[in-house]
């Protein structure tokens, strides 16, 4: 459709002055208050593609509905570059996770910038993917190509959880996303080698139903394949998040969830395969992380520690008890959406055969934990529990968790994942100690230690920085004395 | 009460009971403790007052001050490495970088530091650390010069000086308004009994 007719040209004349608009927008964000380059990168390639598609109707023709269309999509992207300022992220754990994820795909022209979510959830999506399906109908491949030379993701922080710290550790879940993508075949492979009884039951479960036309079981087939593959994509992110992060991970997706019904499983059916999305429950989840990410080992040596610092009465180290999981209650699957004529019948299937899903599983953990332990090598946290009991101790006197004492001025400034693990686990004593009369004074109590891991993230940051510049400032100056 | 000299500082600095020991952390560098003091950095929060919405900061009245509180100030979270300029006449609200925490027997004062009070800055208005204090000090930063100033968080901005409590002094907790602050607080009025006495100095409808 050309844009020589008058609707058409009112049209393109209108999506050009919105694309002045946005342009304007963007330009007015300050790089300085970005975290990271990487949104300053998002930046340069978003002014670029205005820019392109300014010259796009002259250029290469478009359909001006699909011209308008797309101009008005692409400022969802800006909303999100616009949220990713220190206005709405904290910078020090910005910081952290953009050197784990360097560390991660080091080497790659892969890369990640933060911005907060209008959702209470986390997520991360291929922001260079994104932008490419909404300048397609548009600009010839070739010229996006030139535009978009790097892959970049987003991740997006969940907006009611900006103050609450301990669950940033969901973050690198959301990194597992991205590993399992990088390793997709390899662990497809392993998953295949453990899949083939169960995959094959239900296949047959599939055929014995009587009246059902062919394309319909293969239709149900491929749904219950998808959904299989969303709980190992869950299952692997998980295990990625308890390496990065040790018990943090843990005890952040305990406490997310909360206020759900921990034996539900959940599939959510779409007509398109790969955008299905299925989650185990978080009774399986939990149960399977604490194996890997030696949760109750770290808690029984943590306990002595808490025990020497005469802490026991008011830090209660999550143990057994204390996490205790309703694994008795028998787990089930909830398929939605109703309206999806396979949601029923695919329920059924899948409730079956639920202990024969949920072993093949636990299978495909331990295998694709040994797999990930290989690869992710370099980046895995080792917590001293020592650490922690002096961190927990400092937040108990309302100081901050910055440093371990070490008998000097200085102390060794504490890593991001204790500071972190600190914090999770005085809080979540706190908030299991708290009865209804001392609420206010364990809300109080609660918003003080926030703070106080808010400013240690942020000191120890820069002492580690400050440390490591004196270093080299040490040599330098001794190398030209 | 005497100053404390370093060795003293030092000493309560090494403490290992929280309750005695003298805490300003985190110390980025050996200079940072002179004979008698410790220097203290510019933190990255600040609160910038705006000139526009509100008429007179009348202390005595709840209603204006909250009104202060919501409309008057900007809270900004400075990155590292970003300069910030204050320009003359400017009065803004920044935080220490450390967190101080002070035992019992311990009172202290911010002073500024000479070489920015040359400059034309002045530091800290409101001087008084408290013994029992936790937390980050709000400073009161104004330009006095006729010259933009360049600050940039991490700066050494001011010194702590330290003082000995007589032992027979209270052993209370201290129980101000601000409770273990890590950034730049805005003015607490009201937040205490003793403030309802403003109340008495206002205007009243009969004349006294």
């Amino acid at each position: 459709m050309s844009n020589s007719t008058p609707n058409g040209s009112a049209i393109i004349t209108k999506a050009l002055l919105l694309l002045q608009k946005i342009k304007q927008r963007i330009l007015q964000i300050d790089d300085t208050q970005f975290p990271t380059e990487f949104s300053s990168t998002v930046k340069n390639i978003l002014v670029n593609v205005l820019d392109n598609l300014s010259e796009a109707p002259k250029k290469w023709d478009p359909s001006p509905t699909a011209f308008h269309r797309q101009v008005l999509q692409i400022q969802e992207l800006v909303n999100h570059l616009e949220r990713s300022s220190n206005d709405y992220v904290l910078w020090p754990v910005v910081n952290y996770f953009n050197s784990i994820w360097l560390e991660l795909f080091e080497g790659g022209r892969v890369h990640v910038f933060f911005s907060q979510s209008t959702q209470h959830n986390y997520s991360i999506y291929n922001f260079s993917d994104k932008l490419f399906r909404k300048l397609n109908p548009i600009i010839p491949e070739a010229e996006i190509q030139k535009i978009i030379d790097s892959e970049i993701y987003c991740l997006q922080l969940a907006s009611l959880e900006e103050d609450n710290i301990p669950l940033y550790a969901n973050v690198a879940h959301e990194f597992g996303h991205v590993v399992y993508n990088r390793y997709q075949s390899d662990i497809a492979d392993i998953w295949s080698g453990l899949n083939k009884k169960i995959l094959e039951d239900i296949k047959n479960e599939i055929e014995n139903e009587k009246n059902l036309q062919p394309q319909i079981k293969a239709r149900r087939n491929k749904k219950i394949l998808a959904i299989l593959t969303g709980f190992i994509k869950e299952i692997t992110s998980d295990i990625v998040g308890a390496l990065l992060l040790g018990p943090n991970f843990f005890l952040s997706l305990y406490e997310m969830s909360w206020g759900f019904n921990n034996s539900n499983w959940y599939a959510i059916l779409t007509p398109a395969l790969q955008l299905i999305k299925s989650y185990p429950s978080f009774n399986f989840r939990l149960e399977g992380l604490r194996k890997i990410a030696h949760l109750d080992e770290f808690c029984s040596e943590l306990n002595a520690y808490i025990v020497k610092h005469d802490l026991s009465t008011i830090c209660k180290v999550p143990d057994k008890n204390f996490l205790s999981l309703a694994l008795s209650k028998k787990d089930e699957i909830i398929v939605s959406p109703e309206s999806d004529s396979d949601s029923v019948p695919i329920k059924k299937i899948l409730d079956n055969k639920m202990e024969d899903i949920k072993v093949s599983i636990k299978n495909f953990q331990s295998s694709v934990s040994d797999f990930l332990i290989k690869k992710l090598s370099k980046s895995i946290s080792n917590i001293d529990p020592s650490d922690i009991s002096e961190l927990i101790l400092r937040l108990h006197q309302r100081i901050p968790p910055n440093i371990i004492p070490n008998g000097s001025v200085f102390g060794k400034p504490a890593e991001f994942p204790s500071i972190l693990l600190a914090a999770s686990i005085y809080r979540l004593s706190l908030l299991s100690n708290n009865n209804l009369t001392q609420q206010m004074d364990t809300i109080n109590e609660l918003d003080r230690i926030e703070r106080l891991t808010g400013k240690a993230f942020e000191v120890s940051y820069i002492q580690k920085e400050f440390k490591e510049w004196k270093k080299v400032e040490r040599n330098f100056n001794g190398n030209t004395s | 009460m005497g100053i404390l000299h370093k060795n003293t500082i030092l000493e309560r600095m090494g403490e290992t009971k929280y309750q005695k020991k003298l805490l300003v952390t985190p110390i980025l560098d050996d200079d940072q403790i002179g004979p008698a003091s410790i220097d203290v950095r510019l933190g990255s929060s600040i609160i910038v007052p705006k000139r526009t919405y509100v008429g007179s900061q009348d202390v005595t009245d709840p209603e204006i001050i909250s009104q202060v509180e919501r409309r008057l100030y900007e809270k900004i979270k400075l990155k590292y490495r970003t300069p910030f300029i204050l320009h003359p006449s400017q009065l803004i609200l920044g935080v220490t970088f450390e967190y101080i925490s002070l035992p019992f027997d311990i009172f202290a004062s911010i002073v500024s530091r000479s070489s920015w009070g040359r400059l034309g800055l002045v530091v800290a208005t409101a001087s008084v650390v408290q013994p029992g204090f936790k937390g980050a000090l709000t400073l009161e930063l104004c330009n006095m010069s006729e010259s933009p100033i360049t600050l940039y968080p991490g700066l050494t901005i001011g010194q702590l000086v330290f003082y000995d409590v007589p032992s027979k002094a209270s052993k209370e907790m201290y129980k101000g308004r601000y409770d273990c602050p890590t950034e730049a607080g805005l003015p607490q009025f009201f937040k205490t009994k003793s403030d309802n006495e403003m109340s008495f100095w206002r205007p009243r409808n009969e004349g006294i």
